[in-house]
Order: C-alpha cells, then sequence, then structure tokens
C-alpha cells in the first residue's frame, strides 16, 4: 500500500500456512506478484510527476514468511509433473525480481524433512534440501515482523 | 498486534504450529486469543500431546484463558480434564466481535 502523501510504504506481511497443492498457496503467490507490479508501477507514475525529490520515494516491498505446510515450498528436490506452477521457482524468480527475502521458519522446515546445509550438520542429518533463495528462520524473525505494525494477511 | 488463533487442524503438528505461533507473539506483546475447536479435543485430551502441556502454561505467558465453543461437548471435555487444564479454558463468549482482533488466523 503506497501513502501518495506521504510517499512512504507501508509494507504487508504474508503469513504463508498452506500446504503448495493448496489453491492459497497459488493465491499468495498471485497477491505478491500483483501488489509488487502495483507498486512498482505507482512509484514509477510518481518520479515522473515528482523527480525534484527522488530521496523521498521507497521502494515497494514486500515481508514474507513461510510457515507450517508452507515450509513445503522451499524443498528443492519436491518434483511434479511440467503441467502444475512451480511454486519454488515462481517464488525464486519474484525474490530475484524485488530483492525480497523468503524466510521460513526452520522448526517447521525441519519438521518436513526440509533443511538447509548448517542445520544439517547440527542435527545429523544425510544432506539439506534448502531452495536457493529460500533461508531457515526462527519463529521471532516473524514476530520481529509484526512489530512494524503492518498489515498481515494468512494465505 | 491483536490476533485471534484458532487451532482446528485434528493433527499433533498442525496444533503444535498454531499454539507455538501464538505463544511466540504474546512473548513479544502481541495480545493473542486462542480458540480450540472441538477436533483438536482428541488432542488436548492426552498428556503427552505438546498441545496439553503449552495450554497447561497459557498463564505464563500472560496469554487469556483459551476459548472453546458454547456448547455441551466443551463442558464434558473440560469435566475430563485436569484442573490445572481447565482452568486455563473457558467457552467463548455469546458476543464475539471480530472487528476487535486485527487479524484471525486458522490452523
Amino acid at each position: 500500500m503506497i501513502d501518495k502523501n506521504s510517499m512512504t510504504t507501508t509494507t504487508p506481511l504474508l503469513l504463508i500456512t498452506a500446504d503448495p497443492s493448496h489453491p492459497l498457496a497459488k493465491l499468495a503467490l498471485r497477491y505478491a506478484r500483483a501488489y509488487l507490479q502495483n507498486a512498482k508501477n505507482a512509484v514509477a507514475a510518481d518520479e515522473q510527476h515528482n523527480d525534484s525529490d527522488h530521496s523521498k520515494i521507497k521502494k515497494a516491498s514486500l515481508n514474507i514468511f513461510f510457515y507450517g505446510d508452507a515450509a513445503h515450498i522451499a524443498n528443492r528436490l519436491r518434483w511434479q509433473s511440467a503441467d502444475q506452477i512451480n511454486l519454488t521457482k515462481e517464488w525464486q524468480n519474484l525474490a530475484e525480481q524485488y530483492e525480497l527475502s523468503l524466510p521460513v521458519c526452520v522448526s517447521t522446515a525441519l519438521s518436513r524433512g526440509i533443511t538447509d546445509a548448517d542445520n544439517s550438520a547440527r542435527h545429523q542429518l544425510d544432506s539439506d534440501n534448502l531452495a536457493a533463495g529460500f533461508a531457515l528462520v526462527g519463529l521471532s524473525e516473524l514476530a520481529m515482523m509484526m512489530q512494524e505494525n503492518n498489515t498481515l494477511m494468512q494465505f | 498486534m491483536k490476533l485471534l488463533i484458532q487451532l482446528h487442524t485434528a493433527t499433533e503438528m498442525a496444533s503444535y504450529e498454531g499454539c507455538a505461533l501464538a505463544l511466540t507473539l504474546a512473548t513479544f506483546g502481541h495480545e493473542v486469543q486462542l480458540y480450540l475447536d472441538a477436533p483438536v479435543f482428541g488432542l488436548l485430551m492426552q498428556p503427552e500431546s505438546r498441545l496439553h502441556g503449552m495450554i497447561q502454561s497459557l498463564d505464563l505467558y500472560d496469554m487469556p484463558a483459551a476459548w472453546l465453543p458454547d456448547d455441551v461437548f466443551s463442558g464434558w471435555v473440560t469435566g475430563m480434564l485436569p484442573a490445572d487444564l481447565a482452568s486455563q479454558l473457558t467457552l467463548i463468549p455469546e458476543v464475539v466481535n471480530t472487528q476487535d482482533f486485527e487479524q484471525i488466523l486458522r490452523f
């Protein structure tokens, strides 16, 4: 949401808990993509009309947190048929395009067999399978994101 | 942030993750109200379940008693539970204004 009066942005927080096979998981991606595109367009339009003070314009951003069954999205070994949308790749592309971070709750990921190299070594697991661009973080990260008085949406 | 977290899913993991989120957010100063729906009653009654233990400790997190549906089954469950756990549960108020909560999360 872009506040056109102050030219600052309030950053929504998407709490994604749905399994990748659930329609809400796809809806979360669609929402994020549409929000970021809309915010990008608004910033670009404002730059055209008010190019005297670029310092006040903030880049549109979005906070995302994967929790519960949504941790499956961060599994780089999750195979699916070619006619299905690959949510892992789609989130990776979006994150690269808009410089987003993709935090995943570490305990929900580990309990579903998803781990990075550090946790693999710590818990004596055979290997790691966290997809590139995703990061395992503690639940406190989510609590800290919510301190910023932003809009929280669960998918 | 003022939140209502509803636990509906009758699996140990989902109920644990929903409750763990509630306790963590309460630790960080958020106002969290839990609502336990009938499907999680079976887990609540198992002393070895993580949900059982976490609900027992709600007051340690300065959280209010968890809401249960206002029906006969909730009364029966409360009567079957140990007193220290039952004291952390209460029937949902007759009138709940969902607008009082900034967000409602469901697990």
